[in-house]
């Protein structure tokens, strides 16, 4: 197994056993850091995104203005789809689809709504350590890896920026060590000269013959609380996985749809399930670059999981629900 | 019209008032045409936010939209951190949402109602991909999605949908933050 495999040889490079904590403990406090700068600071780059041979190339401006964040990604080669991420909205565009998808969410976005992070909570299912340092657009950078004790979760290994902690590389690697999806900056701005003056969505000429999805939002329910409302269960889950998070969005009808995220504080996947729409049934794998995606039926209802997790985990999630 | 008597009046729309509030705002719904048309127009984007998915397609809503948010860009601009605590309605901050969008809308729908014509898809590969063969056909140079084995559009919306919603609770403390979008965003597949 990979993560076996270079996780001794990583330990034979290091010296010995308290060069391995202060490595793993340096690699937290690295890893923390990042966690803040993603979503702290302000900062516009452009990046490539490989996957299976395909390349892509983006750009990500990300501002904090009065504690709101706001997000802008947009796809510099081929259609020029864009994601505009900010207080409670998750505008999608897809010129090659026409299509605009508006997302609502529930609730503002913000700390206390991510999914916790807790490195003693990630070390059961993970192993952590410095790798050493390497120069990409044009700064210095750590490398941190981040190894999983089994095959249910994906490896990462992630080069930050020495000052600003804000990920410069990031590779998802399987379990044979291969990248599934690699992510690197080729420039990057960071400070509060970065200013998102591009929220003129609205004059994007082409938008007018597009066709507007509008999500609900989705009400939060309070997983873990015994008389949960829901009717489903979750039978033999991968070991680590919890549920963080169970929302529901309700329609006019009663085809509603559940919504169950589990993270094993790292790896975040959800489960969808909704009325199935007898013509309309999903039924087996997919895969969009490094998410995976496994429709199940279970009693005329729709199971989908979906996450950035091995195809076997997907399954596994899909494959778990049971009506109570 | 105030600002207090809209947040009501969404209230209303939400079954959040109390009964002597009810009792005086459908007094002020009574009396009061343009509270009247408040009411109307928190309704439509309440229908337009329950559809999924949902296409504006007529010129009346075009018109009724563009004309609450050619009316009431206060509505857009309520502050969606103020009154905090009170009784403020759950539906103010989707609200807020929804007429930035709306507005949005309205330039969508004005000129053209944009139906999705959809091509029958090549190969379904998983099962049930039953195509709609109603639906007009006008769209070109599609074949599948992009979605891997998933050649049935309308599943590919509801899992983009749902990657959407999941990228909102994918750990930023992984980079992986960027990397949902980043996939949904770029990734290309051969066509």
């Amino acid at each position: 197994m990979f993560h076996r495999r270079l996780l001794i040889q990583i330990l034979m490079l290091l010296p010995m056993a308290s060069a391995v904590a202060e490595s793993r403990n340096e690699a937290y406090r690295w890893l923390e850091k990042m966690h803040n700068a993603v979503q702290q600071l302000n900062y516009e780059g452009t990046f490539v995104y490989l996957h299976n041979q395909h390349m892509e190339s983006m750009r990500i401006i990300h501002t904090v203005v009065d504690g709101v964040e706001r997000e802008r990604l947009i796809s510099l080669n081929g259609s020029q789809r864009e994601v505009v991420r900010k207080d409670g909205e998750v505008i999608c565009i897809q010129p090659d689809i026409k299509t605009v998808l508006v997302g609502k969410r529930g609730a503002k976005r913000g700390i206390a709504n991510i999914i916790p992070y807790e490195p003693s909570k990630i070390s059961a299912y993970y192993d952590f350590f410095v790798h050493g340092e390497e120069r990409i657009a044009d700064k210095r950078a750590k490398v941190i890896m981040v190894i999983p004790k089994d095959e249910n979760r994906y490896g990462h290994r992630v080069s930050l920026d020495m000052e600003s902690a804000l990920p410069l590389r990031t590779d998802l690697l399987d379990n044979s060590g291969k990248p599934v999806s690699q992510i690197m900056f080729t420039s990057m701005k960071i400070g509060p000269t970065v200013k998102d003056n591009a929220l003129e969505l609205v004059t994007h000429d082409e938008l007018k013959n597009y066709t507007w999805n509008y999500q609900k939002p989705m009400q939060k329910q309070h997983p873990g609380n015994g008389n949960s409302r829901s009717r489903w269960v979750f039978q033999s889950l991968p070991d680590g996985f919890r549920m963080s998070l169970h929302e529901s969005r309700e329609s006019g009808s009663d085809n509603g749809v559940e919504h169950f995220v589990f993270t094993d504080g790292l790896a975040t996947m959800s489960v969808y399930i909704e009325k199935a729409m007898s013509d309309k049934l999903f039924e087996g794998g997919s895969q969009m670059g490094a998410i995976h995606a496994f429709g199940t039926n279970v009693n005329g209802f729709q199971i989908t999981a979906v996450g950035e997790v091995p195809a076997q985990t997907v399954k596994r999630f899909a494959q778990s629900v049971k009506e109570q | 019209m105030t600002d207090k008597l809209n947040e009501q009046v969404s209230a209303l729309l939400d079954n959040e008032l109390s009964d002597s509030e009810l009792a005086s705002v459908l007094t002020e719904l009574n009396h009061k045409h343009d509270l009247r048309q408040t009411w109307d127009r928190y309704h439509l984007i309440g229908d337009v936010m329950r559809g999924e998915p949902v296409q504006l397609g007529s010129t009346e809503i075009s018109d009724r939209v563009r004309h609450l948010v050619d009316s009431e860009p206060a509505i857009i601009s309520r502050p969606q951190h103020g009154t905090k605590g009170d009784k403020k309605p759950l539906w103010t901050r989707p609200l807020a949402g929804a007429a930035l969008a709306a507005s949005v809308a309205t330039v969508a729908v004005i000129s053209a109602p944009g139906f999705l014509g959809l091509d029958e898809p090549a190969q379904p590969q998983l099962t049930a991909s039953n195509i709609n063969t109603t639906t007009p056909v006008r769209r070109q140079n599609i074949s599948g999605t992009r979605w891997k084995n998933l050649t049935e559009p309308s599943l590919e919306s509801r899992l983009n949908g749902y990657l959407v919603d999941h990228s909102e609770h994918a750990s930023p403390g992984t980079g992986m933050g960027v990397m949902p979008y980043a996939t949904f965003v770029g990734y290309d597949a051969e066509r």
